[in-house]
């Protein structure tokens, strides 16, 4: 076959790629641009750095620790039930084939819809609450929501990114050959060490990609932070629309958009280097 | 290095009896094949020695020590996988130093074996090396310097040949033999290729069906097979139905026979066999003629192969010397008496 030249590769990739480039390139440059006082909505269009002295202020750094830390909780909260349950199913049993299925329902539902049912579950006065007061094991409700540390809001993240963390990492611990794992047994190795020198180092790749994918969707999540989330610190997202809807400050929201993306890109970069240290450590 | 003891070793998998009563014992520093087709129960065995299955009945011993026991990691087994199961995220080095490591040998120990073994397998060089920079044959290699690394009582080996081409195989073959006599690991081989096993083994196990039908040194098991199993597996044999009726030879469907041992014989019907190789041109006062018509006679550079009709019966001869044998023409041919070799009931 004659290899296509390189004006039909262009024109073949102009679809997608172009896409891609138009609407990711236009969008992130746009908000930059509008962080430093291009594109105003409500006032004069030009250079300012105001909107980024007003991002270096207490109340935003409160909002950028919650957020951080709601993404880090509910990004490793999840690794945690989600790995285990990864390599415990990887052995194809009927009863495994259906743990897989009932594990998957949260991904079939929306966030928003999710964060409402468990909200329910475990409001003031909600499910566990009243259970708890009813058998007399507790005088009044526990104030589970709308707590600093957003308790509620990881809870919901764990319950609906364990399914998808479970497809990520299970999809790279199923390729880990089983007589990998029993050459190792066989050369002297107990289960821990099978567990840390074969199959850490071999899952590494999906618990990677699970981590920050999930890091990145608490971090800038808006719907189960509306409804689970506390009132102060306002969370990233929850303060770049308020900024942007109800203060009509949308220089003030795309600096903060920038933030939430920048924060994305550096633990993605950082990520991949502490994986790949882990990986280098065994050769 | 150890004698393994196999007695009475029993594995079913629901209705399937996997390995049936087995028991055999294989000698310090041997170098044992399992032979047999797939789902003979030969893969099954060497996994219950390493320890990866247990048996449902029967007593192992490894060195004298009842195994059932002990789990894989504390047996002084190391296995040569089929597909060699090398750790893809850890180099040549690595790969060799994990036994000695999970052995917590000192570094220097650790540094000073895996020089020995990639020296001996000729891997000096390739240290750095990932298992995907490295071919098929290399990466065996990598699998049996690393089985060798950790000094094993007994050495095990699944199938290690079938993914490498035909020509490297009898390479690694040969290096394997040569790396075990030097070692002197006892070691247990199983193959379904009955050429690998007469060629590489010190004695064979021939299986079916869960069962040992046969063990002996190759040239036993090729000469003398026990019944008609054995020798169809093991290379071309010829098979006709024989009957002793008083006399001192055996009538058969391709003429009376005699054997030096004929009056040993038990009276009524049996099997004789006679390799192909072993058939050569009749002449004069030569016992054993056997007359038929050639079918096919084929061409094979140091032997001419014939396949021979007589009187309804196939039989096959590789005759060396004679190229002037064509389809269709009479042939005659004798077997010496002593190469007729009874067989007993399958």
């Amino acid at each position: 076959m004659r290899r296509p030249s390189l004006s039909a590769a262009i024109v073949l990739m102009l679809p997608g790629a172009g896409f891609i480039a138009l609407f990711l390139a236009a969008a992130l440059g746009m908000s930059l641009l509008q962080s430093v006082g291009y594109y105003n909505m409500t006032g004069p269009s030009g250079f300012s750095l105001q909107y980024w002295g007003k991002v270096f202020s207490s109340q935003v750094w409160d909002s950028f620790v919650y957020s951080v830390w709601i993404g880090t909780a509910s990004a490793f909260g999840t690794l945690v039930l989600a790995y285990p349950l990864a390599l415990f199913l990887r052995r194809r049993t009927p009863w495994n084939a259906f743990m897989n299925t009932l594990l998957r329902v949260p991904l079939f539902m929306p966030a928003l819809v999710a964060a409402f049912i468990l909200v329910n579950i475990m409001d003031y006065n909600g499910l566990i609450n009243g259970t708890l007061v009813g058998l007399g094991l507790i005088e009044k409700p526990v104030r589970m929501l709308r707590n600093e540390w957003g308790a509620i809001v990881i809870l919901i993240q764990i319950w609906k990114n364990v399914p998808f963390q479970l497809l990520i990492i299970a999809s790279v611990v199923q390729t880990i050959r089983t007589d990998i794992e029993e050459a190792a047994y066989n050369l002297g190795a107990g289960r821990f060490e099978v567990f840390r020198h074969i199959l850490l180092p071999l899952s590494m790749p999906g618990i990677m990609i699970a981590v920050v994918l999930v890091f990145i969707g608490a971090f800038g999540d808006f719907a189960i932070n509306t409804i689970a989330g506390p009132t102060y610190p306002p969370p990233l997202a929850v303060l770049m629309v308020t900024s942007a809807n109800l203060m009509q400050e949308w220089n003030f929201a795309a600096c903060i958009g920038v933030l939430i993306m920048a924060v994305s890109i550096v633990f993605v970069f950082l990520y991949t280097r502490l994986a790949r240290a882990i990986q280098e450590a065994e050769a | 290095m150890a004698v393994l003891d196999l007695s009475g070793i029993t594995k079913r998998y629901g209705e399937v009896t996997a390995v049936d009563e087995v028991s055999l014992t294989i000698e310090d520093g041997e170098f044992v094949t399992l032979l047999g087709p797939s789902g003979c129960g030969k893969t099954t065995i060497l996994r219950m020695i390493a320890g990866f299955i247990a048996p449902d009945a029967g007593t192992l011993r490894i060195g004298g020590a009842e195994a059932r026991h002990i789990p894989v990691n504390k047996r002084r087994t190391a296995m040569c996988f089929q597909s060699y199961a090398l750790f893809p995220h850890m180099s040549v080095r690595e790969n060799i130093r994990f036994g000695l490591r999970m052995q917590r040998l000192p570094k220097p120990e650790q540094e000073a074996r895996i020089a020995a073994v990639t020296d001996m397998v000729g891997l000096t060089g390739l240290e750095a090396r990932r298992p995907a920079e490295l071919s098929g044959g290399q990466q065996q290699r990598v699998a049996l310097a690393r089985a060798v690394a950790t000094h094993p009582d007994v050495l095990l080996f699944d199938e290690p040949l079938s993914n490498l081409d035909a020509k490297l195989r009898e390479h690694v073959r040969v290096e394997i033999r040569d790396l075990q006599r030097r070692l002197g690991i006892t070691s247990v081989y199983v193959t379904h290729d009955q050429a690998e096993a007469l060629m590489i083994s010190d004695r064979i196990v021939v299986m079916n069906n869960g069962r040992i039908e046969q063990i002996g040194d190759p040239e036993t098991i090729y000469r003398r097979p026990r019944n008609a199993f054995v020798a169809n597996f093991i290379g071309v044999a010829n098979i006709v139905p024989a009957h002793r009726n008083g006399s001192a030879a055996l009538a058969t469907g391709v003429g009376l026979l005699t054997l030096p041992e004929t009056h040993d014989l038990p009276q009524g019907q049996s099997l004789v066999c006679w390799r192909p190789e072993e058939m050569v041109p009749w002449h004069d006062q030569m016992p054993n003629r056997i007359a038929g018509t050639v079918r096919q006679a084929i061409f094979m550079g140091n032997l001419v192969d014939v396949f021979i009709d007589v009187d309804g019966v196939p039989l096959r001869a590789q005759v060396t010397g004679d190229t002037a044998i064509r389809a269709g023409q009479p042939i005659a041919l004798s077997v010496p008496p002593d190469r007729i070799h009874v067989l007993e009931p399958n």
